[in-house]
């Protein structure tokens, strides 16, 4: 047992801080070119992809300083980095089974983010059970051609390119057969629709792909190889991001109770609300520390496993109890959306931006769905963990 | 460099004490005490230099977790508390060999093995022998494995921050392992006991409740070795750190008994299956060395009082 953080990593996160005390929006980043600046500003101080290999333009620095890192940003209120489907998804799938000739076209401009990426996984009758995808890449002479249609794209609208898991074997079993590939989204044949979310805005997509053109030099690892190159890549985003969602949980925390000293700093003396907030003080202080574990799991280079499904579980399920609380304290102010809010109502929330409480609401309503549900994390915990008795489904009953 | 694992001296003292507290879990207090006294675990507490074991709150943590876990009927805990107050250097000595049993005093109403204790702590290190309490009632309380007396003193002290904070994560501590024994029992039920033909355990119900069980568990765990942690390093945080574990502890234990008997069905609410023993050890506990409504007040305090610069959580 030892919590002291190394003083290497301690130097690179005061570092961070010092740059942040004098470059830090002072201003909530309503739009995106607004966030595209940040970015850059981001890339530029070497604060965008830190641990990846310096080779591919990376910062090669360690998993505790980068998410020291990306927790200083954090702390400031400041969202971080866009592209994220292109640093946690395409960039780790790349880095951990790409070509060399895959890591020296792509990596660098996923870091600038001067190609944006998206994440073509889901589709409509596969969500939990993302192994049942239906897109189809059939071969033939100049490489694969796609078919088929995805949901929850995020950020489909702006991107340049996109991973696909498609089906290239119908025959196999159905984790296997399937096989990762790079997209172009300009190409013809691929047409991207906005789905309006419950927030009102567009943040998600639906994807068509009506004979695609799939070169045989974009397939990430092997051919029908490409389940295990998605879930090496969705280990990466768990376990990185979890002391950003805490911090990011911390400051709005921290901001409910300073709106609250203006609104109604009488409430601040009930005894049932104290007792909320106390329990949301050891609730922080808890999650905080999941989140230090994963990382230092990493770290010490033992694969976190079924503990990342326990910190999302655990953690995401505080999300919406934290806005519970926010709700109740707020009254009507938390009803205010982004577009009419003040700035000192605005606070970050689950899509990695920022918005007024009624939206952070809203996507802490999400996050206990996307990643994994949270039926899905108890499933691998009773599976893994518990070696209880696999449970009844239809797909096991049929194999 | 920061880790949360245990070192192989650790994970040593665990196996220790599962296996000494499991092998004297039915014998009688005073065989089990020099037993406890003979391994080394009732002086684990206390400095080297005064001929203890000079162990941390993290390996205490790790014996009373064992303690927990076969709701041991013994004063462990309260013994190990009282040793770190003690003064006096001849009763030391006979409480580190299991000659003596001690406990410390929190509330003189309520004081954990008083009838049976040949001395009894006060938070300042003062002894009160056997003779000298002028009254004592054991109560009638829900765990008989952890009896408690009220005792005729006057002008007991409070316990100081530090005590406060190695009681609570150590009382934490002991729930954990009460909880611990509550969920795997409830698996192992899970697995064999079958209904509507197939093993209730492969229901979504019956495992989600289980995993469930099991991230309260950890999460308990996490913070517990963090507090326990925190007090050995002796940083500014650490008495908030164990408000916010024994805070913590009293919801999941309990969330945690309870959901094992639901696992169970009736078997779970019988005299006979032991389920009960855990699962009264891991609730009683909840009423000592901080309740939640309590602690949380202490956090909310401490969370609004600072300032400016990051505190004790950041």
């Amino acid at each position: 047992m030892n919590l002291e953080p190394a003083p290497e990593d301690i130097a690179v996160r005061d570092a961070a801080r010092a740059w942040l005390a004098d470059h830090a929006p002072q201003q909530p980043l309503r739009h995106f070119e607004e966030r595209r600046a940040w970015h850059r500003a981001l890339y530029d101080a070497g604060y965008v992809g830190m641990g990846w290999p310096r080779k591919w333009g990376g910062g090669g620095a360690s998993v505790m300083a980068e998410a020291f890192v990306a927790a200083a940003i954090a702390e400031t209120g400041a969202p971080g980095p866009i592209n994220l489907e292109g640093l946690d998804v395409a960039g780790p799938s790349i880095l951990t089974a790409g070509t060399e000739a895959q890591k020296a076209r792509y990596l660098q401009p996923i870091l600038a983010a001067t190609e944006l990426w998206c994440q073509l996984y889901s589709e409509p009758d596969a969500g939990s059970d993302l192994a049942a995808l239906r897109t189809t890449a059939v071969r033939d002479s100049a490489g694969f051609v796609a078919n088929g249609q995805k949901l929850w794209t995020s950020e489909a609208m702006r991107a340049d390119l996109g991973v696909l898991l498609a089906r290239t074997d119908p025959t196999a079993p159905k984790h296997r057969g399937i096989t990762c590939f790079i997209v172009d989204m300009r190409q013809p044949g691929v047409e991207v629709r906005p789905v309006r979310q419950a927030t009102g805005a567009n943040d998600f997509c639906e994807v068509f792909l009506t004979d695609v053109r799939l070169d045989e030099d974009s397939v990430i690892g092997a051919v029908d190889g490409g389940w295990s190159v998605a879930m090496a890549a969705l280990g990466y985003e768990r376990g990185a991001s979890a002391l950003v969602r805490v911090t990011r949980y911390q400051v709005a925390f921290r901001r409910l109770i300073g709106s609250i000293q203006r609104i109604a700093p009488g409430r601040l003396r009930d005894s049932h609300v104290r007792h909320r907030l106390g329990e949301t003080v050891a609730h922080l202080h808890l999650h905080r520390l999941n989140a230090l574990a994963i990382l230092a799991d990493i770290a010490n280079g033992t694969a976190p496993g079924a503990r990342a499904s326990i910190v999302k579980l655990a953690g995401s399920e505080f999300e919406r109890r934290l806005h519970d609380l926010a709700q109740d304290l707020l009254g009507p102010h938390g009803q205010l959306t982004g577009d009419g809010a003040p700035d000192d109502l605005l606070v970050g929330t689950s899509s990695g931006g920022e918005g007024a409480w009624a939206e952070a609401l809203l996507w802490s309503r999400a996050v206990t769905v996307f990643g994994g549900t949270s039926e899905i994390q108890r499933n691998i915990i009773a599976d893994q963990v518990l070696d209880l008795p696999r449970d009844l489904r239809a797909d096991r009953r049929a194999a | 460099m920061m880790d949360f694992a245990f070192t192989a001296e650790q994970e040593d003292i665990r196996t220790l004490a599962a296996r000494l507290f499991g092998g004297l879990v039915d014998r009688d207090l005073l065989v089990m005490w020099r037993e406890l006294g003979a391994s080394g675990l009732l002086g684990m507490l206390v400095p080297a230099g005064m001929g203890g074991a000079g162990l941390g709150v993290v390996e205490a943590a790790i014996a009373a977790i064992e303690a927990g876990r076969v709701a041991l009927p013994a004063p462990f805990r309260v013994h190990l508390l009282a040793t770190v107050v003690l003064e006096d250097q001849g009763w030391l000595s006979h409480a580190m060999l299991g000659n003596v049993v001690l406990t410390l005093v929190e509330d003189p109403e309520w004081v954990e093995w008083g009838h049976i204790a040949d001395a009894i702590v006060l938070a300042d290190g003062r002894l009160v022998t056997a003779p000298s309490a002028r009254a004592r009632t054991v109560r009638p309380v829900m765990d008989d494995g952890a009896p408690v007396t009220a005792l005729a003193l006057e002008s007991v002290p409070l316990l100081p921050g530090s005590l406060a904070a190695t009681a609570a994560v150590l009382t934490a501590a002991e729930m954990l392992g009460a909880a611990r024994a509550c969920l795997d029992l409830a698996v192992a039920h899970a697995r064999v006991r079958r209904q509507f033909g197939q093993p209730i355990g492969s229901f979504q119900a019956v495992r989600h409740m289980c995993a469930d069980m099991l991230v309260d568990i950890e999460n308990l765990e996490r913070l517990i070795f963090a507090a326990a942690w925190a007090i050995d390093a002796d940083t500014a945080e650490a008495t908030v750190w164990a408000a916010a574990t024994k805070s913590e502890a009293n919801v999941l234990a309990r969330r945690v008994w309870t959901n094992a008997l639901q696992v169970h069905g009736g078997i779970g609410f019988t005299w006979e299956y032991p389920l009960h023993r855990v699962a009264k050890r891991a609730e009683a506990l909840a009423s000592r060395f901080g309740t939640t409504s309590v602690l949380r007040e202490q956090l909310t305090d401490s969370w609004l009082q600072q300032t400016g610069s990051k505190g004790h959580f950041e």
